[in-house]
């Protein structure tokens, strides 16, 4: 009998990790890994590698203070997709469910020459908004599903 | 957290020898500078020339300690690197922070008063 062919061609690749701060740089690193071969061959690439890295590390940095409320040893797990002309990094973890309007969350503003009220926080999902061209946000049973998408 | 000290003029330069300031290490960051202030250090100038990556936690700690320094001195930033730099662009702190291209030129400045 004849193997199944793939009903498109799409690559997958996924990596695992449990809830600890220190483990955020490996995890992080590899989805950049994954995604290389994807990029376009030209100096936009750094940056898109950059921005990747970047806004996977302020996923995995929330579900682990919010989702698992700081808690290690907990799963999450990554996955890297590609298709042609996008990639999408879908984040999975078991905690508690964000609040509604979370990824949404606007930059923050602040006044820059009036030093003892700048912002010390909330640049996370600012961060992710204008690097990512969509983010999706699925609660599906107990778990989180978090969905990076970016054109390349 | 690996930070070597060095005093140029009358600025200590403080050039964080590590990759990244995350998450993971961005409270120990924090306390390895407000230790320099808390001696009484408060002209210092942060060279990040060996950090490639700064992610929005470390930056909130880098924040926090320009606002524990207050009026006491000045923080400025020298050496960021191209990852770095597009961090402080994106979140507005680079209208914050005194930039220098590098340690040397932050200290100089510094010494202009």
């Amino acid at each position: 009998m004849a193997m199944q062919a793939p009903h498109h061609a799409e690559t997958e690749k996924e990596c695992r990790l449990t809830s600890e701060l220190e483990s955020i740089a490996g995890a992080a690193r590899q989805v950049m890994v994954y995604c290389r071969p994807y990029l376009p061959a030209d100096r936009q690439s750094e940056a898109i590698a950059a921005a990747i890295e970047l806004c996977v590390t302020e996923v995995l940095t929330n579900v682990i203070r919010h989702a698992y409320g700081g808690a290690g040893g907990r799963p999450i797990q990554l996955q890297v997709k590609a298709e042609p002309g996008l990639l999408e990094v879908h984040v999975y973890d078991e905690g508690a469910k964000m609040p509604a309007g979370t990824i949404r969350s606007s930059e923050v503003d602040f006044d820059p020459t009036d030093i003892s009220a700048l912002p010390e926080g909330g640049f996370g999902w600012p961060l992710i908004n204008c690097q990512m061209d969509q983010v999706r946000y699925r609660r599906e049973g107990n778990r989180n599903h978090l969905t990076l998408i970016k054109a390349v | 957290m690996d930070i070597e000290q060095q005093t140029l003029g009358r600025a200590l330069v403080l050039s964080v020898c590590e990759n990244r300031i995350d998450a993971a290490v961005a409270l120990e960051f924090r306390d390895a500078i407000r230790a320099r202030i808390d001696a009484g250090q408060h002209d210092l100038v942060l060279d990040l020339s060996r950090v490639e990556f700064v992610d929005s936690s470390g930056l909130g700690s880098i924040v926090g300690t320009l606002k524990y320094l207050g009026q006491r001195g000045t923080l400025a930033l020298a050496g960021l690197t191209q990852p770095v730099q597009r961090l402080f662009q994106l979140t507005r702190m680079e209208r914050v922070f005194q930039i220098y291209p590098t340690a040397a030129d932050a200290a100089e400045d510094l010494q202009k008063g």
